[in-house]
């Protein structure tokens, strides 16, 4: 499929994370999907998400404090809540943030090769229940190339590639944050700058980092990008 | 580590206070090399036209071996500075690096550069520079090392970048950034707001955010947020009015 096929030949870590998220939103019965990395630095960053709306940014990032993505970063397991409301005292701050914006469950699996955790993808609901355990193993097994990408299956060196990698991606994904930020000057929201700038890419079948890259660099203008993607609406 | 970066902090802002401003980049690069874990620092800065220019070396070693990747064009400070990512070299005797930079490999043979770490120093297209460093022994960054250097490397970003911008070090200091992941995001996406806003590159959008900051006595996420959230505006620099080009 798709995301194996970014594994051969030019890579690109941060590239690699967005299509994960919007493979599993995509394929699988989630209402959002995100994923957050270790920054070396001590903190969970979120590196893509199926949309960029800023509540559910947020909700995303809070879990560098609390929440499922810490605890199944921090045990190399998934954690599966079916019902929030139930674990409430668990993550006192995380709950509630994820009910205002209408997710009743939630589920982390790690991003894990042997005994590394790099990170953890975070599955919402906006319905109560277990996700059935066929679509927690597809994810699972997305999740797994995509980690397997990352650190090149070598053994050597191991731990200097993920940092090598993760950096980047991080990098990268400042980029794009500047290049949200620029999109929005002129008007836009940020979450349709993101969702812009998305369509441009695909649609041309460039990367969105290279995108971004491109704008942020002034090599391409803010009104080819919003242009294609309004036409690509109709 | 907490306490190792508190440190750096107060050896940065000595590093501004004392002096003239024209010592103030290599005192700043001095003060890193003393916080790093490792026996020799080279900082070698991007200059606006692109060119490299390796403005520290604490010592003989690391300044060869700068010399001699950017001589012959190969070399981890390169890889970093194309791919905008960390290499790290925990062996330059290991038969993988000599063949990944033969060239280099044979011109360092008698350096005891046994290994070496390269990082940039970049916020996504705003480009600093290049950090590199050498032990005399072969092995890995412990993870704590890591994480301080990461840290480190932010902080002295800052502060070069302010110098270069030919804005006053010190008023950085007290003022650096948050670290959590949503305030950050912030910060990048007003320094893109207003390089649309004033027509400026991303380097002269962050000098203004941070310029910003300091004349109202506030912190950098806080006039962020008023930009990205509140549709805080702000005026085109009357010292360069018309801007200049988004990008080199």
């Amino acid at each position: 499929m798709e995301l194996a096929d970014t594994l051969v030949g030019d890579f690109d870590v941060a590239d690699l994370l967005h299509r994960l998220v919007q493979h599993v939103a995509d394929l699988l019965d989630v209402d959002a999907a995100g994923l957050l990395l270790n920054d070396h630095r001590g903190n969970l960053q979120l590196l893509a998400s199926s949309t960029e709306a800023t509540r559910l940014l947020e909700l995303f990032q809070l879990q560098s404090d609390e929440g499922p993505c810490l605890d199944c970063f921090h045990t190399g397991r998934q954690v599966a809540v079916p019902d929030l409301q139930a674990v409430v005292d668990r993550w006192p701050r995380f709950v509630p943030a994820a009910r205002e914006c209408g997710y009743l469950a939630v589920h982390a699996l790690p991003m894990r090769l042997r005994e590394d955790t790099i990170g953890a993808l975070n599955l919402f609901s906006a319905s109560v229940g277990a996700m059935p355990p066929r679509d927690v193993q597809v994810a699972q097994a997305l999740a797994d190339v995509a980690t397997v990408g990352i650190l090149q299956e070598r053994a050597a060196r191991h731990r200097e590639i993920i940092v090598e990698q993760t950096q980047a991606a991080l990098n990268a994904r400042v980029t794009i944050e500047q290049a949200k930020g620029l999109l929005a000057s002129s008007g836009l929201g940020m979450e349709a700058a993101f969702e812009s700038m998305r369509q441009y890419a695909e649609s041309g079948g460039y990367r969105l980092a290279d995108t971004a890259r491109n704008l942020v660099e002034g090599r391409l203008r803010p009104s080819e990008v919003t242009s294609v993607s309004r036409t690509s609406k109709q | 580590m907490v306490d190792e970066i508190s440190q750096f902090k107060v050896a940065l802002a000595a590093a501004l206070a004392q002096g003239d401003d024209g010592g103030a980049v290599s005192r700043v690069c001095g003060a890193l090399a003393e916080a790093l874990p490792c026996d020799g620092v080279a900082v070698t800065l991007m200059m606006s036209d692109m060119q490299r220019n390796t403005v520290f070396a604490s010592d003989e070693v690391i300044a060869s071996f700068e010399d001699a990747q950017y001589t012959l064009g190969e070399g981890p400070s390169l890889v970093a500075l194309t791919e905008s990512r960390p290499v790290l070299v925990l062996d330059f005797a290991n038969p993988s690096s000599a063949a990944r930079w033969p060239g280099l490999a044979q011109e360092i043979a008698t350096l005891p550069t046994a290994s070496v770490f390269c990082f940039p120093m970049r916020f996504g297209v705003i480009n600093v520079g290049i950090c590199a460093f050498y032990r005399r022994r072969a092995g890995p960054l412990s993870a704590t090392e890591i994480s301080f250097v990461l840290d480190a490397l932010e902080l002295t970003m800052l502060v070069l970048l302010q110098l270069r911008g030919g804005g006053d070090g010190e008023s950085l200091v007290g003022r650096w950034l948050a670290v959590d992941g949503y305030s950050r995001r912030r910060v990048h996406q007003a320094t893109g707001m207003l390089m649309g806003q004033l027509g400026v590159s991303a380097e002269s959008a962050f000098a203004r955010l941070r310029g910003r900051a300091f004349a109202e006595g506030t912190g950098i996420e806080q006039i962020a947020d008023d930009i990205v959230n509140r549709g805080l505006l702000l005026e085109p620099d009357p010292a360069r009015r018309g801007g200049d080009p988004p990008g080199p």
